[in-house]
């Protein structure tokens, strides 16, 4: 039985090998700016919504311009046990990229991103 | 063969998936050992050769879980040091860590405290208490906004039920088969450990299967998300593989009752019935690892599938014989540029194809489709003594294996710019040449058994397990988090595909290791699995 197994081993390799990605499981269901919005102010206020509990700490916030060059933000605390809150000050008109990763009080992790573009007048 | 490993998805699936399997192993087993074992087994010769055993797959159980909860803590520690800058000092609190700790300690603990034998006494059991709450610490029920102690009392009730009934049947298979040639005096122990496991076990499913419903009905509340959801296809696939587990364990059920005062004689074949079980219902614990591993149904409000969108798909049309030209296709990559695109990001490598990569990928689908159907339509066909020539059925992958090597990567040779040996370097095109080495290999096996050349007993095994094994790893992998409706309606025909193949893997080993009616039905099934299997790729359309 033991060669048996050692023999099934190895095609389980090449199958393990072949297998595409699966996706972890905190879901972002609700953001302010929301996908491809347009916002009419130079201070953004950032809210991430998740459908399940996220270790609020262990999870990361980025904002990046049209050029991809890193952008100021200022979290803050969050009342709510699965959202995640920000403030990015003095914003240029142009389009702008949320980066946010989370780590799931389950432990898994995701990530996404969420487009959106300031036009203050 | 390191992308794989920076494949964080998957891997946390997969690590998930050996925790809960591992988890099942121990926990079913001290249980088994301490509670179904009769105390008076300890003085019968056929412990002196079960204990060794039985503790054999204890340590397996506990070492397996140990090392699969190590890599699972160390690959999300790395994964949030590279990418958050967090430190190692502001991580060990967090829940998966500390689960991860938990589980580790626990199975550590008790490898070292099973060097005083085998677990017989009620004291063993509290090892299943830091066991369940940290599994249940990291599931779904823990991560909820809503109903969250409900949620994890169901989620521990359905696990621990898992563990007892399909974790605890290997050491039920070990006892019955070490038994020794003076059988009239060992089968009474294990006659008595068969019917009080069964007892357990009858109690087990009612368990499992009233927190299983409460939680499916939570997750998904509709109909829709279960049929137009990536977590409602695999709940679904979870279901039809838990009802072909309850079929079996009925007919072991059904015997035990029935032979109340000579249950002897059948104990071999309730330990073959048993081998199926077995492989089943660890398939079905890696299909819970894939559905902890995304969005409960109920999230996702957008982009489910209808079931006209559903049919229009599935509805059987006849398939496509007519193949894009290489000259169609987008332009070939760079050998540089193609590792990269894959390194940096898999997913993009595998972005949505255009048209005419879909025509291709259809085409490729149908042809291994036909290949299949005729394999299973000739395996049926040779079990006629005047068909023995359809015997040889096993050759016609030879033709999927060629097939698969022209076409799979028509960048590469002979088709494409890039050379045989180059093309090695590019992850795509080696998985396909590894698939294609599975396929010859496989092939000498199953032709070599088929036609007697072979006649190992072992040797017949390795087609319905590595069938088993891949169905079960194709149930692990197909998932799609934003709900994107051509990709999931592509996964309902590999959960599909997946499930078939489990069952031909399976109802081959009883065919190889059965006996009586069970033999012959299970001899008629696994040809009809593939078949069945090549139905659906005739029917592939990624459009």
């Amino acid at each position: 039985m033991t060669r048996f197994l050692g023999w099934t081993a190895p095609l389980a390799l090449v199958f393990l090998a072949g297998a595409p990605a699966a996706f972890a499981h905190a879901m972002l269901v609700r953001s302010s700016p929301s996908d491809q919005a347009v916002v009419r102010s130079h201070q953004v206020d950032i809210a991430l919504d998740y459908d399940s509990r996220i270790e609020a700490s262990r999870c990361t916030v980025k904002l990046t311009d049209a050029a991809g060059k890193p952008v100021p933000l200022q979290m803050e605390h969050s009342a709510k046990p699965s959202e995640l809150n920000a403030v990015a000050h003095g914003l240029a008109n142009g389009k702008y990229q949320i980066h946010w990763q989370v780590l799931a009080s389950d432990g898994h992790i995701t990530r996404g991103d969420v487009p959106f573009t300031v036009a203050a007048q | 063969m390191l992308w794989f490993l920076r494949d964080y998805p998957l891997a946390a699936v997969l690590l998930r998936a050996a925790t809960l399997a591992f988890d099942s192993l121990l926990i079913g087993g001290i249980v088994f050992c301490t509670v179904v074992l009769p105390q008076s087994i300890a003085s019968s010769p056929i412990f002196a050769k079960y204990s060794p055993r039985a503790l054999r797959l204890l340590r397996i159980g506990a070492i397996g879980l140990a090392a699969a909860q190590a890599m699972f803590v160390v690959l999300d520690t790395a994964m949030l040091m590279s990418t958050t800058g967090l430190g190692v000092s502001e991580l060990y609190t967090a829940n998966y860590f500390l689960a991860g700790l938990l589980l580790f300690f626990t199975a550590v603990i008790f490898l070292l405290t099973s060097r005083l034998g085998l677990p017989r006494k009620p004291v063993w059991l509290l090892f299943f208490v830091p066991l369940m709450v940290a599994t249940v610490w990291t599931s779904h029920g823990a991560s909820r906004l809503e109903h969250q102690i409900p949620l994890m009392m169901l989620t521990g009730l359905h696990q621990l039920s898992v563990a007892l009934w399909i974790g605890g049947m290997p050491y039920l298979w070990l006892l019955i088969s070490s038994r020794a040639i003076d059988r009239a005096v060992e089968d009474n122990e294990a006659v008595r450990a068969v019917r009080r496991y069964s007892a357990m076990s009858v109690a087990s499913v009612i368990v499992l299967v009233a927190a299983g419903v409460a939680m499916a009905w939570v997750y998904t509340q509709s109909w829709s998300a279960v049929y137009g959801t990536a977590y409602g296809v695999v709940l679904v696939a979870k279901s039809i593989m838990l009802a072909a587990v309850l079929v079996l364990g009925a007919g072991n059920f059904l015997l035990i009752r029935g032979q109340r005062f000579n249950l002897s004689p059948w104990l071999l074949r309730i330990a073959q019935f048993s081998e199926a079980e077995i492989g089943i219902g660890f398939t079905i614990i890696l299909a819970a690892a894939s559905l902890t591993a995304q969005p409960p149904a109920v999230d996702l409000v957008q982009n489910r599938l209808t079931l006209p969108e559903i049919s229009a798909r599935m509805t059987p049309r006849w398939p496509s014989f007519s193949t894009p030209s290489v000259r169609a296709l987008p332009p070939v990559q760079s050998m540089k540029a193609a590792i990269q695109t894959y390194a940096l990001s898999p997913d993009d490598a595998k972005a949505a194809n255009n048209k005419m990569e879909q025509e291709w990928s259809d085409y490729n689908h149908h042809w291994a489709g036909i290949v299949v159907l005729m394999a299973g339509l000739l395996a049926m066909l040779g079990r006629w003594d005047r068909a023995r020539w359809a015997r040889h059925w096993p050759l016609a992958f030879l033709g999927l294996a060629l097939f698969l090597f022209l076409r799979a990567d028509p960048e590469a040779w002979p088709l494409g710019p890039r050379g045989f040996w180059a093309s090695f370097y590019n992850p795509e095109d080696l998985q396909h040449r590894l698939y294609i080495l599975l396929i010859v290999s496989f092939v000498a096996f199953e032709w070599s058994v088929q036609t007697q050349r072979l006649q190992s007993s072992k040797a017949a095994l390795v087609f319905p397990a590595v069938c088993a094994l891949g169905g079960a790893l194709l149930l692990t992998h197909n998932h799609t988090l934003g709900n994107v409706k051509e990709e999931l309606l592509t996964e309902m025909s590999h959960t599909a595909i997946a499930l078939l193949a489990v069952f031909a893997g399976w109802t081959r080993w009883l065919e190889l290791r059965g006996s009586g009616r069970g033999k012959l039905i299970a001899a008629w099934m696994w040809p009809m699995c593939l078949v069945c299997i090549g139905l659906v790729l005739l029917n592939y359309r990624e459009a």
